[in-house]
C-alpha cells in the first residue's frame, strides 16, 4: 500500500461499531485499489478515548473514532445528539450526515485540528436500570443515585430529583451490583454486553439520547492524499455511514430480546410515557445547551428542522 | 548506584566543590518542595475520597468532582515525587551485573545510569512541553465533570521531567567532586535498618 | 522474530543497571524515533497512563501499608498468626504466608502486600534462624497473592478491557489464591524439615494465649472485613475501599494504638509518595515501550502466527501462558495486561475460552512476573526494604517460581478450581 491510515478507537472487538470499522478497512482497500491500508488499533491499545483527539491532531495516528459526547467541554456543541429526547427519531438520524447541522459541527472539528469524514450512528435506545423497583414514573427517580453521563445531561437527572454520581465505566457494574448507585443509564446493547442483567433486575427502555461515533483524520495527511485516493476513502466512509444504521437498529432489537432472555424485567416505554419524561427532563438540558452560545442555539434550530 | 569517595584536591577543586555543594542545596530544596506538594496531594486525595463516600451516604449527594480531581493529583504525586525518589536512590534498576563490578566500574555504571535519567528528563521536558502546547492550542478540556483546561494538569510532565533530570544532573556533579550519589536514604532505609538491626546472621545478605 | 530481538535489546539495556523507568523510556523513545522520526506522543501517553482514577487506589494502599508499619499494626497481626503456627515446623514461615493472605484481602496490590508484611516478617524470620534469602523469597512470593486474592487492581484493569464481570473475576481469584497460600505453607513445612534446618520452634500456644493474640490483633483483622465486606455489601467501590481502609488504619493507629502523631502522618505520606513515584514512573516508562510495540503491530504479528498454525484451545493457552511468562521477566503487570489482552481477546473468544477463567490464569502468571528476574516488582520491593543484593533475593524465590508454575498448571487442568464459585454466584457461562 502507498498510504497507511492508522485508526485508533476504544471499542472492544465485538462491538458493532468496531465491526463496522473492520468492514470499513476492507472497503477502503477495495475502493482505493489497495493503495491505502487501514491499520486498526482498537480497545484503547494505542490511545485512550480522551487522547484520540490530540493523537490525530498531532498526526500520531492518521484517524480515530470517538463518541460525540466525549468532546465534553472541549467542543460542547458536539453534545447536541445526546440532548434528551432530541435526536432519537430515526428519520432525523438518517438525514443528519451531510446536513447543514453536520457541516457546522465538521467546521468546528476542523477548528480543533481534525477533519471529520464519517458519522456512525450508534444508538437511540437507552435503558435505565434499577434493582429495587422499576423506574416507570418520573417520580421514581426521586432520591436515586444514578450514574451521571456528562455535566450537561446530568441536569436532566437533577430535574427529576435524582442524584448523579460519577465513576469510571469499569466500576459501574460493581457499583450497581452492590448498590453504591441505585440506577444505571446506558444504551441497550451496552446493557447486554456489559452484563448489567447480572446485577440489575429492572430496565426501562426509552429513546433518551442518541450517540454517534464519528471518524476523523489528520487534516494535513488528508490534504496530501491524491484526489482519487481521497474519493475512494470517502466512498468507503459514506458506505459505512449508511450500512451502520441498519446494523445499529438490529443490534438494539437483538439486545432487548437478549436482556429479556437473561431474565431482566424490561418496560418498553410507549410514546405517551416518553413524552412525559421528555417534558420533565429535556427543558433544563436544552436551556443549558442553548446558553452555550449562538452556534449552539443555531444547531438546535437546524436539527429541529431536519 | 553508589560511587566511592574520591576527593579531588587543589584550590580550583575547592571552589568547584563549593559551587557544586551550593547548587546541590538549591536542587535539594526544589526536590523537597515538590515532594511536600506530592505528600499534601496524597493526604488531600485520601480526605476527598473518604469525604465523597460520606457525602453519598449521609446527605445522598454524590460528589461528581472528586474522581476527576484525585486523578489529576495522582499525576502530580508521581511526577513531582520522582525527583526526590531519584535523590534518595529509590528508582530501582537491575543490579545483577553492576553489583559485581569494582569501584571504578561502579562509578562508570553510576554515571551511565544518571546520564540515562538526564536523557529521559529531556524527553519528558521536550515532548511534555509539546503536549502542553498542543492541548492549549486545541483548547482541550478534561473529559468529565470538572472540564478544566487539560494543559494545566499536563504541565506536571515537563515540570516533573525537569526536576528529576536536574536531580540526576546534580548526581553527576556530585560524582565529579567525589561525593555520594544518593544523598540520604528514604523510608525504605528505615525498614532496612530495622532488618539489619535484627539480623543475627553476620553472613546474611541483609547488609550492603 | 522482531519481537524477540526487541525484547533482547531491552533486556541488554536494563542489565547495564540504569533505572528501569529510564531504560524503558529511552528504549521506547529511541524505537519511536527510529520508526517514525519523532518522539511520538510520549507526553500524552505518560499523562494518559497516570491520569486514572482507578490507579489512585495504589498510593492509598501504599499509604495504608506505611501507616500499618509505623503504627505497629502489622506487628500484632503477624504475632497473632505466629501464635497459631509457632509449634509447627516452619511455623514462622507459615505465619508469614497467613499474614500475606490476610493483607492480600485488604490490598489490591502485590507490592503493597510484600512491602507491608516484609518489613515485619523478614527480621522475624531471620531472628528465628532462617537464612535471609529464604525469608526474602517467601515474602516476595507470599506478597504476590495480593493481586490474586481480591481486591485486585490488575483484575479491575483486565475486567475493564475484556468487559468481563469484575465481581466474577474477584470471586474467581479466591479459591486459587487460598490454594496457593496452602501450597506455600506446605512448602514452609518441607523446607523446615529438609532444607532450613535449625529454624527455632516454640511451644504450642495455650488457649488463653491464642485469645490474647486475637484480641491484640482484633483491629487489624477488622481491616479486611471492612475493605472486602464494604465492597461486597455495596458500601463503596474498589478505589473507595482503598481510601476508607487507609483512613481506618489511620484512625486505629491514632485512637487505638495512640502511637501516631502528625510527624508519622507526614512520613507515611512521603514514603507512600516515594513508593508510588517509583512504581508509576516504571509504569510510565513501560507505557512508552508498550506504545511503540503496539504501533509496530508486534502483538498482531504474534496472534497472526498463532492463528496461522491452526492450534487448539489447550495449545493456545499454553502458548499464551508461555508468552506472558517470558514477557513477565521483562515487563511489569499492568503493561503486560495492557499489551497482550486486546490482541489475545479475539482469539480467546474465537476458541470459546471464558475470559474470567483466562483472567485467573493471567493473574497467576503475573504473580510469576512479579518474582522472575530481571524485572520483578516484588524482587525490587524486597530489595528496597532490605538493600540485599538482587542475586540473594532471586535465589530465595526459585522454589516459589516452581510452586506458582505448578499452581498455574493445576488451575489450567482443573478449571473448576477457579470457576465453580463464580459460576454458582454469577451467570458467567461455560468454561
Ligand atoms: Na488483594
Ligand atoms: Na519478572
Amino acid at each position: 500500500a502507498d498510504f497507511t491510515m492508522r485508526l485508533s478507537h476504544q471499542l472492544p472487538p465485538t462491538h458493532h461499531i468496531a465491526q463496522t470499522l473492520d468492514r470499513f478497512a476492507e472497503d477502503v482497500a477495495r475502493e482505493t485499489g489497495n493503495r491505502v491500508e487501514v491499520q486498526i488499533f482498537g480497545a484503547e491499545q494505542a490511545f485512550r478515548g480522551a487522547q484520540n483527539h490530540a493523537a490525530v491532531a498531532r498526526g500520531q495516528v492518521e484517524a480515530a473514532v470517538v463518541t460525540n459526547f466525549q468532546w465534553g467541554g472541549t467542543l460542547p456543541e458536539m453534545n447536541v445528539m445526546t440532548l434528551p429526547y432530541f435526536m432519537t427519531d430515526l428519520d432525523r438520524l438518517q438525514r443528519f450526515p451531510g446536513s447543514e447541522a453536520a457541516r457546522m459541527l465538521e467546521a468546528k472539528l476542523l477548528e480543533k485540528g481534525v477533519r471529520n469524514i464519517a458519522w456512525l450512528y450508534t444508538t437511540r435506545q437507552s435503558i435505565f436500570t434499577s434493582n429495587a423497583k422499576p423506574l416507570v414514573q418520573t417520580s421514581d427517580f426521586a432520591g436515586k443515585k444514578i450514574r451521571g453521563l456528562s455535566r450537561l445531561v446530568d441536569e436532566a437527572f437533577v430535574a427529576v430529583n435524582a442524584a448523579p454520581a460519577t465513576m469510571p465505566g469499569s466500576e459501574v457494574y460493581q457499583a450497581l451490583q452492590t448498590g453504591v448507585i441505585d440506577a444505571g443509564l446506558t444504551d441497550v446493547s451496552a446493557g447486554y454486553s456489559r452484563r448489567f442483567y447480572e446485577v440489575q433486575k429492572y430496565g426501562t427502555v426509552t429513546p433518551f439520547f442518541a450517540v454517534y461515533f464519528h471518524l476523523f483524520v489528520t487534516p494535513t495527511w488528508w490534504d496530501r492524499l491524491p484526489d482519487d485516493v481521497r474519493a475512494g476513502i470517502e466512498r468507503a466512509a459514506a458506505k459505512a455511514e449508511q450500512d451502520v444504521i441498519a446494523v445499529t437498529e438490529a443490534t438494539a432489537e437483538q439486545a432487548i430480546t437478549q436482556l429479556q432472555e437473561k431474565g431482566m424485567v424490561l418496560h418498553l416505554q410507549t410514546a405517551e410515557e416518553a413524552e412525559v419524561w421528555k417534558a420533565a427532563m429535556q427543558p433544563p438540558v436544552l436551556e443549558a445547551f442553548r446558553a452555550l452560545g449562538d452556534d449552539a442555539a443555531k444547531l438546535v434550530e437546524l436539527i429541529e428542522n431536519l | 548506584m553508589t560511587a566511592s569517595k574520591h576527593p579531588v584536591r587543589g584550590p580550583l577543586a575547592t571552589v568547584a566543590r563549593a559551587v557544586v555543594l551550593g547548587l546541590d542545596r538549591i536542587v535539594a530544596a526544589l526536590c523537597w518542595l515538590a515532594m511536600a506538594f506530592s505528600a499534601l496531594a496524597l493526604i488531600a486525595s485520601l480526605a476527598m475520597v473518604v469525604y465523597s463516600v460520606g457525602m453519598r451516604y449521609v446527605l445522598n449527594q454524590p460528589q461528581t468532582w472528586v474522581d476527576d480531581l484525585v486523578g489529576f493529583l495522582l499525576v502530580a504525586i508521581v511526577l513531582l515525587g520522582a525527583a526526590d525518589a531519584m535523590r534518595r536512590g529509590e528508582h530501582i534498576g537491575v543490579d545483577l551485573l553492576t553489583s559485581r563490578l569494582g569501584a571504578l566500574g561502579r562509578r562508570i555504571a553510576a554515571v551511565w545510569a544518571l546520564l540515562a535519567v538526564v536523557v529521559t528528563g529531556v524527553f519528558f521536558v521536550v515532548e511534555g512541553w509539546e503536549t502542553v502546547a498542543f492541548s492549549k492550542m486545541l483548547g482541550v478540556k478534561s473529559y468529565g465533570h470538572l472540564e478544566v483546561p487539560i494543559w494545566i494538569v499536563q504541565l506536571a510532565v515537563p515540570v516533573g521531567g525537569a526536576l528529576f533530570g536536574l536531580a540526576a544532573l546534580m548526581g553527576l556533579l556530585r560524582i565529579a567532586i567525589g561525593e555520594e550519589v544518593v544523598v540520604s536514604r528514604g523510608e525504605a532505609a528505615h525498614a532496612a535498618a530495622a532488618v539489619q538491626a535484627q539480623d543475627d546472621d553476620p553472613r546474611g545478605g541483609g547488609g550492603r | 522474530m522482531t519481537f524477540l530481538l526487541l525484547l533482547f535489546g531491552a533486556l541488554l539495556l536494563l542489565l547495564t543497571g540504569l533505572p528501569i523507568f529510564a531504560g524503558l523510556a529511552i528504549f521506547g523513545g529511541a524505537l519511536t524515533f527510529a520508526t517514525q522520526g519523532d518522539l511520538g506522543a510520549l507526553g500524552e501517553i505518560v499523562f494518559g497512563k497516570l491520569n486514572h482514577y482507578l490507579l489512585v487506589a495504589i498510593p492509598l494502599f501504599a499509604f495504608m501499608a506505611h501507616v500499618m508499619i509505623r503504627g505497629k499494626l502489622v506487628d500484632d497481626l503477624y504475632d497473632a498468626a505466629f501464635t497459631f503456627t509457632r509449634h509447627l515446623p516452619g511455623g514462622i514461615g507459615i505465619a508469614t504466608v497467613i499474614a500475606c493472605t490476610i493483607f492480600a484481602a485488604i490490598s489490591g496490590s502485590s507490592v503493597a502486600t510484600a512491602l507491608t508484611i516484609g518489613a515485619v516478617a523478614i527480621p522475624q524470620m531471620i531472628h528465628y534462624g532462617y537464612k535471609p534469602r529464604t525469608a526474602y523469597g517467601l515474602v516476595a512470593a507470599g506478597g504476590t497473592l495480593g493481586i490474586l486474592i481480591p481486591p485486585s487492581g490488575p483484575m479491575v484493569l483486565y475486567g475493564v478491557i475484556t468487559e468481563s464481570s469484575i465481581g466474577a473475576l474477584f470471586v474467581a481469584g479466591m479459591v486459587p489464591g487460598l490454594l496457593l497460600a496452602l501450597m506455600f505453607s506446605m512448602w514452609c513445612v518441607v523446607d523446615a524439615r529438609f532444607i532450613s534446618k535449625g529454624v527455632r520452634r516454640e511451644k504450642r500456644a495455650t488457649l488463653p494465649e491464642l485469645a490474647t493474640a486475637v484480641r491484640k490483633s482484633f483491629w487489624s483483622l477488622m481491616l479486611p472485613v471492612l475493605v472486602l465486606g464494604g465492597m461486597y455489601f455495596g458500601i463503596f467501590t474498589a478505589t473507595e475501599a482503598a481510601g476508607v481502609g487507609a483512613m481506618a488504619a489511620l484512625l486505629i493507629a491514632v485512637v487505638v494504638y495512640r502511637n501516631f502523631g502528625f510527624g508519622d502522618l507526614w512520613h507515611a505520606a512521603v514514603a507512600a509518595c516515594r513508593t508510588s513515584a517509583m512504581l508509576f514512573m516504571i509504569l510510565a516508562g513501560a507505557s512508552i515501550f508498550g506504545h511503540v510495540l503496539t504501533k509496530m503491530r508486534i502483538p498482531q504479528e504474534i496472534v497472526g502466527l498463532v492463528t496461522q498454525l491452526g492450534i487448539g484451545t489447550l495449545e493456545f493457552l499454553l502458548l499464551a501462558m508461555l508468552l506472558i511468562f517470558i514477557l513477565g521477566m521483562f515487563l511489569e503487570t499492568i503493561s503486560i495486561i495492557l499489551i497482550t489482552t486486546p490482541v489475545i481477546l479475539p482469539v480467546m473468544l474465537h476458541l470459546g475460552i471464558n475470559p474470567v477463567w483466562y483472567g485467573v490464569l493471567l493473574m497467576i502468571n503475573l504473580e510469576l512476573a512479579l518474582i522472575t528476574p530481571p524485572v520483578g516488582m516484588n524482587l525490587f520491593t524486597i530489595k528496597a526494604i532490605t538493600r540485599a543484593p538482587m542475586i540473594e533475593i532471586v535465589r530465595g524465590v526459585i522454589p516459589y517460581v516452581f510452586l506458582l508454575l505448578l499452581g498455574l498448571l493445576v488451575v489450567l487442568a482443573v478449571p473448576a478450581i477457579a470457576m465453580w464459585l463464580p459460576a454458582t454466584m454469577f451467570n458467567v457461562g461455560k468454561w
